[in-house]
């Protein structure tokens, strides 16, 4: 995909226009998963990673039980295979007796939830930033990119802290306090390929060409980078559900009685000696999901822009 | 293979965030401190006269200084070096310390009389001088360097301590106050000339004259004492009397209930309180470890702001009461460690209402008292409490979901809440009171009387604030019992708590540990706790 041909719809008509490109995205999609297919790891994180974002999207109809039900004779329950656990809860319950098998089920759709809205946000914002900043250059970029600059040199958790202890728990203000930050990589991604890209031929004969800044930025130079953004997107995303995770635990993200995983690792931290499994499967299941994010990432990385390799 | 450091990367962030502390209160070790220390593991100290006894405590202390604080881990360090005029038995008996004796020629006078012979840690003796001015520093407004003492609210209406002649002081009330000499065990003597000297550096180095003197440590990190040889030996009421027999004791803080267990089972520490239920069969599987219960002196009970609507309707209020079933959380949560309670007073304490039948769980009572009040929809509560006992908290909100009202619960930061509590600001609030002494006086008074110290539920009664006035001054005994009994009358119907329940003390030690048993008040004495 790092060579797209210069199509234009000013020499075809509309209809011919969008047949090509979709024919071309067609192609590249095929060569894209052909390549994937020869990346067993990739392969791995991307079904790994499929199966999770279906238990997000059905999660709340194939629980076998109420995620947030409160049962206070079943407290403690191991998981089936132990003396004194059962099929009615797989994977034991917590200290209220809740059926862990089914929070971590209803834990996904908040894990990933965050991770994709975050990143997309991110994305957004960054991307937006980044190409105007790295187009224009001048005072904008300047301001941007020192402020840029000011929030990278606070570390992430601590700056995540900081946020939501000012703002207080909560899932959108999670979501706030975690792209408060995250733009800050794209925008410096994006603003570098930008200041690249304008220097190269094709931005040239396209200003030669008369077309608007506009166009240029959102037609000639986005494809070019696009692929870049991609991967540093899918990389992010298993940061921030990390990010999601650790906050959670701290008490300051998502709050229990909520069926996030950083708050039931949290939990179980009580309960580490008699009830392992309240931890544990958490614990599993994030990193069983970043694991597969990450894994799927750097495949991508491979097959997309491997010059990325040396920037990350 | 090149994936190998990504697989390492997301192993090292799941463990670290399994193992990270849920707050920054983790006490951090210092190696320096580690590499100071003469005895590193309690372990590898003979059996004999030179053991040392490490204590695991659930929580970091707020100062070593004896009159500023309101905190009862904080006390059982410093109960350690000081003593006080009287101590408690661990079954709550009041017996003299560094008093000998006293008398109570009138209700409204206190005479004690100073044991002779009792040093200071520098050498010097005790004298009445030095009880006057620990009082004297405790009462006065703004006595110590511009402050007033928190500890003055203990004292209830003591106004002045005179020297009678050089072994008796006086206690002069302003008006009679029968449980005096139940609230002394909490006050502890300090040396005048010493503190005239050091100031508020008593709150890092402090100097008493209880059985251990300070060494080295700070309230963060670790505190640690040795033996003081010229102790006068204590209570004689409590024997064996003498110096102590472990000649250093180290209190270590392990905020995490995991770490104290551990710890306790691996033979780094000695004792550990605060064991929540669920550990205490994993520890009395271990025969290194003894868990020894006590019945507890903490009231736990669902505090609910009665200016606040719907809560100020006495019919809501009630209908939460027969919603929530305190048995159910007793027996599954506390796993039995506790005791449901009736009405406001402790199971065991003075001038309990045997009369008072508990609430009792019924849901459809509760339904039908809501649709009388004009809430069958129910409404939204949230439950404040805090991390300790969410448990209990989150139980109670799913039973009250039950009878239709959105209940959630909120975890705080306790120095946060309090202040908003006593403002009027918060619906309901769960937590406990210290009812050390057993008696109404310290339970009822700072709890329900109209803007007292502790009155998160804003219940204001003129009819109780009368009963309750007129029981603090109250002599005759039958007199305060019948007081207390129409007073718990009334607070059992107005209902402005859900009734709770009162948890056992649980602490455990290694088997090897001699001479100690939990103490109703959760002190940990260790004058004459030994290893063999």
């Amino acid at each position: 995909m790092s060579q797209i041909q210069p199509i234009s719809p000013d020499k075809m008509s509309k209809r011919d226009y969008y047949l090509t490109r979709l024919r071309l995205t067609g192609k590249n999609f095929k060569e894209f998963m052909g390549k994937m297919s020869r990346n067993p790891s990739g392969m791995f994180g991307l079904i790994i990673f499929l199966f999770f974002v279906f238990l997000a999207i059905a999660g709340p109809y194939i629980v076998p039980k109420d995620p947030m039900a409160i049962s206070l004779t079943d407290r403690l329950l191991p998981p089936f295979w132990m003396e004194g656990g059962s099929r009615e809860h797989l994977l034991g319950t917590d200290q209220l007796g809740m059926d862990l098998f089914s929070r971590i089920i209803a834990g996904t759709r908040i894990s990933l939830l965050i991770g994709v809205l975050t990143v997309s946000i991110s994305i957004v914002i960054g991307t937006v930033l980044g190409l105007l900043a790295g187009y224009y250059r001048g005072i904008l970029d300047t301001v941007l990119a020192r402020f840029a600059d000011l929030l990278l040199s606070f570390p992430w958790l601590i700056f995540a802290i900081f946020t939501m202890a000012v703002i207080g728990p909560g899932f959108y203000n999670l979501v706030f306090a975690l792209t408060f930050k995250g733009w800050v990589g794209f925008f410096r991604l994006v603003r570098g390929d930008v200041m690249a890209e304008k220097t190269k031929e094709y931005v040239d004969a396209a200003k030669a060409l008369g077309q608007s800044d506009l166009n240029i930025m959102a037609r000639e130079i986005m494809p070019n980078i696009l692929n870049s953004i991609i991967v540093l997107g899918t990389l992010r995303m298993g940061f921030m559900i990390i990010m999601e995770a650790s906050l959670s635990f701290l008490g300051l993200g998502i709050q229990y009685p909520e069926p996030a995983w950083g708050s039931i690792v949290n939990i179980g931290r009580d309960h580490m000696l008699s009830a392992w499994w309240i931890s544990t499967f958490a614990g599993v299941a994030i990193l069983v999901l970043v694991l597969a994010i990450n894994m799927l990432g750097e495949s991508l990385r491979d097959i997309l822009d491997p010059r990325l390799r040396r920037i990350e | 293979m090149k994936k190998a450091p990504w697989l390492l990367l997301v192993l090292f962030l799941v463990v670290t965030l399994c193992f990270f502390p849920v707050t920054g209160c983790q006490p951090t070790e210092d190696p320096a401190v580690d590499d100071d220390e003469v005895v590193d593991d309690p372990n590898d100290v003979a059996v004999g006269e030179d053991y040392t006894i490490v204590v695991g405590l659930s929580q970091t202390i707020l100062t070593l200084d004896p009159a500023n604080h309101r905190d009862r881990v904080t006390e059982t360090v410093i109960r350690n070096m000081y003593d006080g005029l009287v101590t408690r038995t661990p079954d709550g008996v009041i017996v003299p310390e560094i008093a000998e004796s006293w008398d109570n020629p009138e209700p409204t006078i206190w005479d004690f009389t100073i044991r002779e012979g009792v040093k200071f840690h520098d050498g010097s003796d005790l004298t009445v001088e030095d009880v006057k001015f620990t009082f004297d520093r405790i009462i006065g407004e703004g006595a110590m360097e511009g402050e007033t003492s928190p500890r003055k609210g203990l004292l209830g209406p003591l106004e002045a301590v005179e020297i009678v002649d050089d072994r008796t002081v006086r206690f002069i009330l302003e008006e009679p106050w029968p449980i005096l000499l139940a609230m002394l065990p909490h006050q502890q003597i300090v040396s005048k000339a010493y503190l005239e000297e050091v100031g508020s550096d008593i709150a890092v180095q402090p100097m008493g004259a209880g059985p251990f003197k300070f060494v080295e440590g700070t309230i963060d990190d670790r505190i640690v004492l040795e033996r003081f040889d010229d102790y006068y030996g204590g209570s004689p009421d409590l024997p064996p009397v003498g110096p102590a027999p472990a000649a250093r004791v180290i209190f270590e803080f392990m905020p995490e209930v995991s770490t104290r267990v551990a710890a306790l089972q691996g033979g780094d520490v000695h004792i550990i309180h605060n064991v929540p239920p669920d550990m205490v069969a994993t520890l009395e599987a271990d025969p290194n470890v003894v868990v020894k219960t006590v019945e507890g002196t903490r009231m736990h009970m669902f505090e609910m702001n009665v200016e606040m609507a719907p809560l100020n309707d006495v019919r809501v209020r009630q209908a939460i009461n027969y919603a929530i079933d305190m048995d159910a959380i007793v027996d599954n949560i506390l796993l039995g460690y506790g005791t449901t309670v009736a009405g406001p007073l402790l199971p065991h304490g003075f001038a309990l209402n045997t009369d008072l039948q508990p609430y009792g769980y019924d849901p459809d009572r509760a339904i039908e008292l809501l649709t009388e009040a004009g809430y069958a929809d129910g409404f939204e509560l949230v439950i404040d409490t805090e991390d300790e006992l969410k448990d209990v908290a989150y139980a109670a909100a799913s039973m009250l979901e039950a009878i239709g009202i959105q209940a959630s619960v909120r975890i705080w930061d306790w120095g946060v809440l309090r202040d908003q509590l006593l403002a009027g600001e918060r619906m309901m609030v769960f937590g406990n009171w210290g009812n050390s002494t057993l008696d109404p006086s310290d339970l009822l008074v700072p709890k329900l009387r109209s803007n007292d110290r502790g009155n998160y539920s804003q219940y204001a009664n003129p009819e109780l604030d009368a009963l309750l006035d007129a029981a603090e001054i109250a002599v005759e005994r039958d007199e305060r019992i019948s007081l207390y009994y129409e007073a718990q009358e009334i607070i059992y119907n107005d209902a402005p708590w859900v009734f709770g329940y009162v948890g056992m003390e649980i602490e455990a030690c290694r088997s090897n540990v001699t001479n100690w048993r939990p103490s109703t008040d959760s002190r940990i004495n260790l004058h004459r706790v030994g290893l063999e």
